[in-house]
């Protein structure tokens, strides 16, 4: 019966495939804004070329304050477990349950400019907190 | 006793390698076409139009109204994906990047800002313990790609 083990174990691992999954991820998307640009930034000495010159172009654009503007860099270098069970119910249907450790809010950089287009400031952060309060962009008049 | 254990262990080591030769998978997602440098770079500043805008670069992606100004983004991505996949447990590792370019004009629809980045040429495929943000790859990658070098915004 010993030597049938490790055939067994590797059976019943086999078997388990189709019920059991365990999946290690790592997402990264696009690169981080270094610090050494950021640190080079100048509140109301820079305008939006230097700014776009030294850091490229953004991933959003948001209006600020009328005529004033805000760009937005995102990047993520995360990774999660995730764990799947299924369970087979009544012939084709199942029953699953995942639990997900995946934190969805991503790190980023935002850069205000005023109606000027000269910088404001510029803060490093939580996207879902650096955005709270720009206004999403609108669309333009259709009879432009 | 001795051949006996060996014997044990070559059986495991052989199952192991079965389990694991058919598991490596890679998967790749475009989005656009990458953003040609050498017509971005053609671009002025104060003279460009709107319309000459979009003769060169066609659509934009999006449209964004600012006030009196409005901006228009183009861009292209890529995701590069590598998963190895074990028995009960798979690792998957994923990199995307893409290329952006974004017009600012003025009330009277003439260029007055650009800025450009480029970077589905530096995606690659890469199991989760690889680092793909090392600057020598992307200098090596980027002094592939025609155009790079230039300024990034105007």
């Amino acid at each position: 019966m010993t030597r049938w083990r490790p055939y067994l174990g590797a059976a019943a691992a086999l078997l388990a495939t189709g019920c059991l999954r365990v999946r290690y991820t790592v997402q990264r998307i696009e690169e981080p804004v270094p610090q050494t640009l950021l640190d080079g930034l100048r509140p109301h000495h820079d305008d939006l070329g230097s700014c776009l010159r030294a850091i490229g172009a953004p991933n959003f654009v948001w209006e600020y304050r009328g005529d004033g503007l805000a760009l937005g860099w995102v990047f993520a270098d995360s990774s999660g477990w995730d764990f799947t069970a299924s369970v087979s119910v009544y012939k084709s249907a199942s029953a699953s349950m995942s639990l997900d450790f995946d934190n969805l809010d991503l790190p980023g950089v935002v850069l205000w400019f005023d109606e000027d287009l000269r910088l404001l400031k510029w803060q490093r952060g939580s996207m879902r907190e650096l955005t709270q309060g720009l206004r999403r962009p609108a669309a333009p008049d259709q009879d432009d | 006793m001795a051949r006996a254990n060996l014997r044990a262990m070559l059986r495991s080591a052989i199952l192991l390698l079965l389990s694991v030769l058919p598991a490596c998978a890679i998967a790749r997602q475009d989005t656009n076409e990458p953003l040609d440098a050498t017509v971005v770079q053609s671009l002025r500043p104060g003279t460009t139009t709107a319309r000459e805008v979009t003769e060169k670069l066609g659509a934009p992606t999006e449209v964004v109204q600012l006030g009196r100004r409005v901006a228009y983004r183009y861009d292209a991505g890529n995701t590069k994906s590598s998963a190895l996949i074990l028995l009960l447990f798979n690792m998957i590792g994923q990199d995307t990047r893409s290329d952006r370019l974004w017009v600012f004009f003025d009330d009277q629809d003439v260029l007055t800002h650009y800025g450009v980045s480029y970077a589905t040429h530096r995606t690659q495929y890469a199991l989760p313990w690889e680092d793909v943000h090392e600057p020598a790859d992307n200098a090596s990658r980027d002094a592939g790609r025609a155009g790079l070098g230039e300024p990034s915004g105007k």
